[in-house]
């Protein structure tokens, strides 16, 4: 019970996601494209003084992008300044750590060049092409093989988030409320911080660089202002640009179905934002970025990098702590010392406008926790008697019971439902022979790792010693098992096929017919509609089935196999979800 | 010429794939015409008399998964004419089956929509036949026997549009019978049910009807 309550917790706690790291790549390196020539050779200078000369993972251009050339395999690929930004906040949790992770984690290069596959496939396709959801999920699941501490980064993603309204009009007033000390962290805030981090150590920076000739002179202690300067601006950036995303202005509350549900649906079908300068635009979000998405946030990043290039310069910077935040703790509250400033709205001005709670959007869910649940389902069987037909049947089948989601914990199209129903049986023979057709029955489904079951019998018991290890497991189950051999295909909208052997068992019983025991085998579902508490989904199931009867029904044999098909609609009742505190932040 | 072939009905295929939404949804087919099953020796002696051809309603819930395939559940009920009967006797007769089936659309590839000509083949995982043969007065009694199986219907349909979402809709099947078991009693005895195999029967239809293309919001 401790075990699973473990696993279910640690489940049930990942939260929504930002931008896709190709995608955070794309939009930087689209802001560096907008510098002036003067500005972009400044941060080119910054950036091979501060951070490329500190070995091979930094590319030597500042605005290289992922690409063919700077990550050509998994061992020698080399980050820009645009996979900065996409690795700060989902992948660090600092600037430092951010550093260390590009020069030392073994799992950078890896993570590199999965995401600049998954941008060579996404920029090609359109922005409703269920091909990206489908690799969106594959991404998303790498993420999580790849980097070991990805979910536990992920605990305070709210910060990622732009702080909705509480009745705010003007976009100073917001900001006040969003860098207020002790306020919950939000993109506004962890933006503002970093930025005038990085302002003020390419400030500090400046005396000690020195133009000889062609190239720039740095003193160590200025050449480390400029890392500085530059790792906080990455960090700085990965947030302002999750600002643009419509999943992250639709505010983070409710409980976590809820949370997710509402990110991945603003994502995915975008939202009529305005920003705070008065332009309306439609803002899609994480896996859906669009051009205009990209142009709009290419613009805040080039006004931002406009701004560290002016204090590479020399420029003046506004006072304030240099203590990092650890933006992925979720007890880490606004700094103090955070103002509005002419300079900070120059660059939200052309964020869109975050809902407010009271009259904001209306909120979606996704299929992520407990629930009640009823089925109807038609099947029909054939047993097989040497190369004739044994017995044969149609029934309906009555389900009631209970389980668990965890579909949207993961990723999307996962086979993350458990659950346990139990079966009123009806069979069509009631009607040919007068032979009794009313029978009991009970139908079990549960992902598995390697081995039916195994999820009760092996992760279970790991999530008591090691939680992060069992949630592992549970995702390689949920994502198909083992090679994923059994992961759906989604072949549309809300169409998916999949293998499924051993995930789903029904045992029915019928007097004078005996037990009948049906294993699908392959799945086709679809139709979903899901309105926040309940789910409706079609099932269609073909697979093998086992009957124990009596010889006499069975032409002299007591056991015999043969083919199930079935069809049926399974509705599932979403019950409340604990969120604490998450139901009103 | 074959990889040309095969080439020009990827492209046909990933275009009716790519389609828009309007064309999946559910689709429920109500047909009724005449049907029954192909005389043999077996189907003349499981009960008394001959059954002939008569009435017969199928119906169709198919869900159109993509435009060129759908996939759904087939039910049908046939009335039988039994003919053949000693003096004085008569009885009631009818088969019924239901099970799932697959249907393809060819011309949908093509996105010609005013007709649609389609072919499916089915697993009706339960098929009936019963009679109740009620004997003369003298013997004033009931016979009741039924045989029952599984059969694999192929049809062959043809569905031309009148408006948006309505079709006139003919249907031909033709569906070999396997038969896994026999049963009879009399009276108020309870049914005695042997094992039955052999080579199947055969069951025809030819039906029209109509067809509907429902969708829901999603």
């Amino acid at each position: 019970m401790r075990s699973a309550a473990a696993l279910l917790a640690l489940a049930l706690s990942l939260p929504a996601h930002a931008w896709l790291l190709p995608e955070h790549d794309r939009l930087a390196a689209a802001g560096i494209r907008l510098l002036g020539t003067e500005d972009r050779q400044l941060l080119q200078e910054a950036w091979a003084r501060g951070l490329a000369a500190a070995g091979p993972r930094f590319c030597s251009d500042a605005g290289q992008e992922l690409s063919q050339r700077s990550v050509p395999d998994d061992s020698r690929g080399c980050a820009g300044f645009s996979a900065l930004t996409a690795l700060a906040g989902d992948h660090s949790c600092t600037p430092d750590e951010l550093a260390a992770t590009v020069e030392s984690a073994p799992w950078v290069g890896p993570l590199l060049l999965n995401s600049r596959e998954l941008g060579d496939l996404f920029f090609r396709l359109p922005a409703d092409d269920q091909e990206r959801v489908s690799a969106w999920r594959e991404h998303n699941l790498a993420l999580q093989q790849i980097d070991p501490l990805y979910v536990a980064r992920a605990q305070n993603n709210a910060a990622h988030f732009l702080r909705v309204r509480e009745g705010e009009s003007t976009l100073d007033s917001y900001l006040q409320g969003s860098l207020a000390a002790g306020g919950k962290l939000n993109a506004v805030a962890i933006y503002a911080h970093f930025h005038r981090v990085a302002l003020r150590a390419a400030a500090r920076a400046a005396p000690g660089c020195a133009r000889e000739g062609e190239a720039w002179r740095c003193g160590e202690a200025a050449a480390k202002d400029l890392r500085r300067a530059l790792l906080a601006e990455a960090f700085a950036e990965h947030f302002l640009e999750d600002s643009f995303s419509a999943g992250h202005i639709v505010g983070s509350w409710g409980d976590v179905g809820q949370r997710l549900g509402t990110h991945d649906y603003y994502s995915e079908h975008g939202l009529d934002a305005r920003t705070w300068s008065g332009e309306i635009y439609s803002a899609r979000g994480d896996a859906f970025l669009s051009a205009e998405d990209e142009r709009r946030g290419a613009a805040a990043v080039a006004e931002s990098l406009g701004q560290l290039a002016a204090a590479l310069r020399g420029g003046a910077a506004e006072g304030g702590s240099d203590q990092d935040l650890l933006v992925c703790q979720a007890a880490t509250t606004v700094p103090a010392g955070l103002e509005p400033s002419p300079q900070l709205a120059e660059v939200v001005r052309d964020e869109p406008i975050p809902v407010s709670r009271a009259h904001g959007a209306p909120r979606f869910r996704s299929e992520v926790g407990l629930f009640f649940g009823l089925s109807l389902d038609g099947s029909g069987f054939a047993l097989l008697r040497g190369s004739g037909l044994g017995y044969s049947d149609v029934r309906l089948r009555l389900g009631l019971g209970a389980g668990l989601a965890l579909e949207g914990a993961f990723s999307r199209f996962m086979d993350g439902q458990l659950f346990v129903d139990l079966l009123l049986v009806a069979s069509m023979h009631e009607y040919a022979v007068a032979r009794r057709g009313i029978g009991f029955g009970v139908r079990v489904r549960m992902p598995f790792v390697v081995l039916p079951g195994d999820l009760l019998y092996l992760v279970a018991p790991s999530a008591i010693v090691n939680p992060d290890f069992a949630y592992q497991l549970a995702q390689i189950a949920v994502a198909g098992g083992l090679g994923r051999l059994q992961r759906q295909f989604i072949l549309r909208k809300t169409l998916s096929a999949q293998w499924m052997l051993g995930r789903e068992v029904t045992a029915s019983w019928l007097p004078e017919v005996g037990w009948t025991v049906d294993v699908p085998v392959f799945q086709l579902s679809g139709d979903r509609l899901f309105n926040g508490a309940f789910a409706t989904e079609t099932v269609v199931q073909v697979g093998g089935t086992l009957h124990v009867g009596p010889a006499s029904l069975l032409g002299g044999s007591s056991v015999l196999g043969g083919v199930v098909i079935g069809v049926s609609e399974r509705i599932r009742r979403y019950t409340p979800q604990d969120c604490g505190k998450d139901c009103e932040d | 010429m074959g990889g040309r072939a095969a080439a020009i009905c990827f492209v046909l295929a990933s275009t009716a794939l790519a389609e828009d939404q309007s064309h999946i949804g559910f689709e429920p087919t109500v047909l009724v015409g005449a049907g029954g099953f192909a005389p043999s020796a077996f189907m003349s002696s499981w009960a008394q008399g001959e059954r002939k051809p008569s009435v017969a309603i199928h119906a169709l819930l198919v869900y159109r998964v993509f435009r060129p395939f759908d996939i759904g559940l087939h039910v049908a009920h046939q009335w039988l004419n039994v003919t053949g009967l000693p003096d004085g006797a008569s009885a009631y007769s009818s088969a019924a089956g239901g099970g799932m089936i697959v249907r393809f659309h060819p011309l949908s590839l093509a996105h010609i929509e005013w007709i649609d000509p389609s072919i499916g083949l089915g697993a009706d995982m339960f098929a009936y036949s019963r009679q109740a043969t009620q004997l003369p007065p003298d013997l004033d009694t009931e016979v009741r026997s039924a045989i029952s199986g599984a059969a694999l219907p192929l049809v062959a349909g043809l569905d031309v549009m009148v408006t948006e979402g309505f079709a006139l809709s003919a249907s031909a099947m033709w569906s070999p019978w396997f038969l896994a078991e026999s049963c009879a009693s009399q009276g108020t005895a309870l049914p005695a049910c042997q094992a039955t195999s052999g080579a199947p029967e055969h069951y025809f239809f030819v039906g029209l009807g109509l067809r509907l293309h429902l969708r829901f919001v999603s």
